[in-house]
């Protein structure tokens, strides 16, 4: 797109009177000094052009909500899918509430009587409990510099 | 020094099924503290086990209790002893 002659100069490359900035100069209505009245009206009609270009291209990109979502769903649709959404929700929600509570199902004999932690685990946990008591025993607490400081003393 | 409890610490650790470790003093100051187990929580494994140990009446002080808080992600057991609590998390 140019505005200065025809579009073979521009094709041509730069010259010492092509506009530096052309878009620019003739959207902001003031010709190129260079331009003659026909080629200014030539170049007004490409800067329309490419604006419906831009125009269309950006048209394209958009989703246009708002337009969108009136017509594709129908009424009976949207409540149907609060009714699926509201189920889903529930089903979570029993799921959540079922495994905050392991083992609430089972008959309380079975649920009561069954090991909570295998005699393994309680005997690692004894004798690492006493370890870890007897290094803590151990612990003493040594002063790197003098407890007692001159302070303030001439 | 410390130096042993950090490798008491270290070792518990790193065994199968251990993904925490923090042990405390009886006060509640965090000792030393490894994976999920944060010293943040080095008062509450001390305070549940200074209160399941209050349980036992009349039974004498040195029979210390085991905690078993039991998670779905896995089990916290706690153990205290005359200077330190144990807390170990086994998944």
């Amino acid at each position: 797109m140019g505005c200065c002659f025809s579009t073979e100069e521009d094709d041509q490359g730069s010259h010492e009177r092509s506009p530096l900035l052309p878009d620019s100069r003739t959207s902001a209505g003031h010709p190129a000094p260079t331009s003659s009245l026909p080629t200014n009206h030539l170049s007004k009609t490409d800067e329309e052009s490419a604006l419906n270009q831009i125009l269309q291209r950006t048209a394209n990109d958009v989703i246009d909500v708002t337009y969108v979502e009136p017509h594709s769903l129908e009424r009976s649709e949207l409540m149907g899918r609060t009714r699926e959404y509201q189920a889903q929700i529930a089903s979570l929600r029993r799921v959540k509430s079922s495994s905050a509570m392991p083992n609430s199902d089972q008959p309380p004999p079975i649920a009561l009587s069954r090991e909570l932690t295998s005699s393994a685990d309680l005997k690692f946990l004894l004798d690492r409990s006493e370890a870890t008591d007897a290094a803590v025993a151990s612990m003493e607490v040594k002063h790197g510099e003098a407890l007692v400081v001159q302070f303030a003393a001439p | 020094m410390e130096g042993h409890l950090e490798h008491q610490v270290t070792e518990i650790s790193q065994t199968p099924g251990v993904v925490g470790v923090i042990c405390t003093d009886p006060q509640g100051l965090s000792l030393a503290a490894r994976g999920t187990l944060k010293p943040e929580s080095s008062g509450l494994v001390s305070g549940l086990a200074t209160q399941a140990a209050s349980l036992n009446l009349g039974n004498g002080e040195d029979d210390k209790p085991t905690i078993v808080v039991e998670f779905d992600t896995g089990n916290i057991l706690i153990r205290g002893q005359q200077n330190s609590t144990l807390g170990i998390h086994k998944v």
